[in-house]
């Protein structure tokens, strides 16, 4: 039992589960019963094998088969008593049982009987190729039928619905595809301008099919766009949010050079529009043309060209290059940070609320608020739990050149509070070419 | 623990599965069905299974992730047949002969039956059977993003409904 304690009267749940416990009679029924199929087999109806079950059908759907035609050619009952019936007989059967025996369920199909019929294997006995599957017996029943998958796709607005289209998956189910590309494409009350956001939405509803589009751990969009060299090898993705490291290994990084090949010094600040202008050229360019040609070399450590979704009361949904896209809850700090900041690598180092950040990003995440400051090689994500605010920083090592450009929700400058109007930013850079500018956004609390 | 590396499936150890797993196995039945005939109907069954299938299980971590990915399959089953989708829900089961009334932990229990399958049972899992994010999410056979988005999601639902309460 667990010892979990962030939710309130836990202790209580844990002791009235407790109490469900197996009664002696179950035990005994079904030691019983465990025993019986192990010495004789199991013989109930349910557990033969699912051909087994359909033999009697079979027969005598083969039978009609063989009376339609034997009537039909004017052969009279005791013709196919007698002679008629035995070979024509084993031969439908045999042609209806490779058929049967070849049975994939689509994922529209009605599986009640056919589960119910056929008895769960777990994946473990199964190939590693088929993990993704569930065998019911004869059947192969593809995963993504899962009705609650379904139900997710067509009741939530801007959720990960794509995630239930499977690779593996010979052919989506068109009405799934269609549910997944309308609930993602739906229309917030906020739009954000045409020129910036607008494009990303109309390549990700036309060409992203949906068969290749699937929850996409934050790591692989950056593997896949470019080779990870050795030294910004990623790190083993977190499995848990509270499995933070204690030690906090050297990056690397060489920050103040990367700002001074950039032309400007830590810390200078500039016009607020300059700023914004650069931050609008970032969302509007894609990020393979803005990626520097010798980028195997020329790769800054750490490149945050990246603008997120600052609207309060929606998740944050990230669209990256490949019209893939992914929304994050409050409680997957480590892959929303990944994936903003586009980081193969980063560690957790400490607890503690951030000392300088660049500049805060303010979101509501299921009702939480939670708050996300980035610094020059750091991100701290904030949340609220049970027991007050928590702060988990993370210092990036590696952030391959990487836009993450919301397909909407994004507001600009113009959507934040009024009180909290842009006075100065700073400018910092970590490009090595000095056409990528971080975008920077005001802090406002 | 009992060691199987003589006589597999011997009485022994039938009887040192039962009585090691029955009540895990009946608990997360009972988070999907909310009821503890049917949670210990389909708990027969997957002890059944396991006779059936003979499955190379390691060790008791194996065993255990066996028997609850099993049940949650059977649970579904169970949940989408015809026999429950037609039938008119009764009450909770509150007769349940071994279940205590609502009271303090009885409050929690009933506000986490009230949210849909899909964060009761991870919310379960994590909490009472203090399985990991991974491991939940292969026990479910469920993204491991997913299973942190409905764990959200989940108790930010159960602590709105013990506000109300």
């Amino acid at each position: 039992m667990s010892d979990r304690n962030d939710i309130k009267g836990m202790d209580g749940y844990r002791a009235s589960m407790d109490s469900i416990r197996a009664s002696d009679e179950f035990i005994s029924r079904t030691e019983q019963r465990m025993r019986e199929i192990r010495d004789k087999g199991d013989i109930s109806p349910a557990s033969r094998p699912k051909l087994m079950r359909f033999m009697p059908y079979m027969a005598a759907a083969a039978a009609c088969a063989v009376i339609a035609v034997a009537f039909g050619s004017g052969l009279g009952t005791q013709d196919i008593a007698t002679n008629s019936i035995p070979d024509v007989k084993k031969e439908e059967v045999d042609s209806f049982v490779a058929e049967v025996s070849s049975v994939t369920v689509s994922d529209e199909a009605e599986m009640d009987e056919d589960i119910m019929a056929g008895g769960a294997l777990p994946v473990d006995d199964l190939p590693e190729e088929e993990h993704d599957t569930h065998v019911y017996g004869e059947l192969v029943v593809s995963d993504e039928a899962a009705d609650d998958d379904v139900e997710e796709a067509e009741a939530e607005v801007g959720e990960t619905v794509l995630e239930t289209v499977s690779e593996k998956a010979p052919e989506p189910s068109p009405s799934l595809a269609e549910n997944a590309v309308t609930v993602v494409s739906q229309p917030k009350t906020v739009q954000p301008p045409k020129e910036t956001a607008a494009p990303v939405v109309e390549t990700v509803t036309e060409t992203a099919p949906p068969k290749e589009v699937r929850k996409s751990k934050p790591t692989e969009a950056t593997v896949s766009e470019k080779p990870v060299t050795a030294a910004e090898k990623p790190a083993e993705p977190t499995e848990e949010p509270e499995g933070i490291p204690a030690e906090t290994p050297e990056n690397g990084l060489d920050m103040d050079a990367a700002v001074r090949r950039d032309g400007a010094a830590a810390g200078e600040t500039a016009p607020a529009e300059e700023v914004r202008t650069k931050a609008a050229a970032a969302v509007a360019a894609p990020s393979e043309e803005a990626a520097p040609e010798n980028s195997a070399e020329a790769e800054p450590i750490f490149s945050p060209r990246l603008v997120w979704s600052v609207f309060e009361g929606h998740d944050i949904t990230i669209t990256d290059g490949h019209g893939r896209k992914d929304t994050y809850s409050g409680d997957y700090a480590d892959s929303l940070l990944r994936t903003l900041t586009g980081a193969t690598e980063m560690t957790a180092i400490g607890h503690t609320p951030p000392a300088d950040p660049e500049y805060t990003v303010k979101t509501v995440v299921d009702g939480i608020e939670c708050c996300i400051y980035v610094g020059t090689d750091t991100v701290t994500y904030e949340t609220e739990d049970e027991n007050g605010k928590v702060y988990i920083t993370y210092r990036l090592i590696s952030a391959p050149s990487w836009s993450a450009v919301p397909e909407e929700g994004f507001i600009p400058e113009t959507a934040l509070p009024v009180e909290t109007s842009v006075t100065s930013v700073t400018v910092t850079s970590a490009a090595v070419t000095g056409s990528d500018t971080v975008p920077t956004l005001p802090v406002h609390n | 623990m009992y060691s199987r590396e003589h006589d597999p499936f011997d009485d022994k150890y039938i009887r040192y599965v039962l009585e090691t797993y029955s009540d895990t196995v009946i608990r997360l039945c009972y988070t999907y069905v909310r009821n503890t005939h049917d949670a210990e109907d389909i708990a027969e069954d997957v002890f059944c299974e396991l006779i059936r299938s003979r499955p190379k299980l390691e060790s008791a971590e194996h065993v255990k992730a066996w028997l609850l990915r099993v049940a949650v399959n059977k649970c579904k089953n169970h949940l989408k047949s015809a026999r429950v989708r037609l039938s008119v829900p009764l009450e909770d089961d509150e007769s349940g002969d071994t279940i205590p009334p609502p009271g303090e932990g009885g409050d929690v229990r009933e506000a986490l039956m009230e949210l849909p399958e899909k964060y009761r049972t991870v919310i379960h899992l994590y909490y009472y059977e203090g399985l990991s994010i991974q491991e939940i999410a292969r026990v479910t056979k469920t993204n491991a993003a997913t299973v942190g988005t409905r764990m959200a999601r989940g108790r930010s639902l159960l602590k709105k409904k013990l506000e109300v309460r």
